[in-house]
């Protein structure tokens, strides 16, 4: 006899992985605007860290560059030098893929991307 | 047949599950990923009796093969192909194959349009579950 919860069933996901690479514009702001720092590493949060290539940088913005298929749902961090006191950034991204402002738990620093190249 | 998004056990993959059960199958794994733009035009909505794609693009990727648990202990076979659009491709439509080229197929799946920008890649997950 035939049971009748017996069978099979298929599924399908899918994940577009882009080709374009991105670059980062990143300012940091916030009462130490201006001050000596040191853009010390870039990280994307899933799968991996990835130290970003880019010269130690001591203006107030930098571009930062990631590969496209390093940063997979846009959601970087990113770790400054500020003081000679390490900050780290966490970017909260926005639905249509720009990067809202992040900060620092205190407050005392922030960071905003301001642009991205395709 | 309009179109419409459906993910399909064909009588194909059916016919390999038994298939590979003997001492001897004659049949391979339906290792191979394929992707194809063609199902909206077609009109087409994946069924069992399926035997290709609609339109096809790309090449067969041969994928990761694992067994992972849906509910018992390894029930699922999942293949896992990551293909790359050398054109802009508006796919539409993914199945898995024995073969790197024509073959017996295995799930057949449409689904809503995905765009792709050459250079782009498609990853794909497709999972049996044997219930």
């Amino acid at each position: 006899m035939a049971d009748a919860d017996q069978g099979s069933a298929a599924s399908i996901d899918t994940a577009v992985v882009p080709s374009r690479d991105a670059t980062y514009r990143i300012a940091v702001l916030g009462q130490d605007t201006g001050v000596w720092f040191t853009w010390r590493r870039v990280y994307t949060v899933n799968p991996d860290f990835h130290d970003a290539t880019y010269d130690p940088y001591t203006a107030a913005e930098a571009d930062i560059k990631v590969a496209a298929a390093e940063y997979p749902g846009r959601d970087m961090r990113v770790e400054v030098l500020v003081d000679n006191n390490d900050e780290t950034f966490t970017t909260v991204p926005n639905d249509d893929g720009t990067e809202a402002r992040a900060s620092n738990g205190d407050g005392t620093h922030s960071w905003v991307p301001v642009g991205e190249e395709g | 047949m309009a179109f419409g998004t459906a993910t399909i056990s064909t009588n194909s993959l059916k016919r390999t599950l038994a298939d590979r059960l003997l001492t001897t199958p004659t049949r391979t794994s339906p290792k191979f990923v394929a992707m194809g733009v063609g199902a909206t035009g077609a009109a087409r909505t994946a069924v069992a009796a399926d035997t290709a794609l609609s339109t096809e693009v790309e090449s067969r990727v041969s994928g990761t093969e694992s067994t992972v648990t849906t509910t018992n202990t390894g029930d699922t076979y999942q293949v896992v192909g990551t293909i790359t659009a050398t054109a802009t491709r508006v796919v539409d439509e993914a199945a898995t194959f024995d073969a790197a080229s024509t073959g017996n197929i295995g799930v057949s799946a449409t689904f809503a349009v995905i765009n792709l920008a050459s250079g782009d890649s498609l990853q794909l997950t497709i999972k049996e579950q044997l219930t």
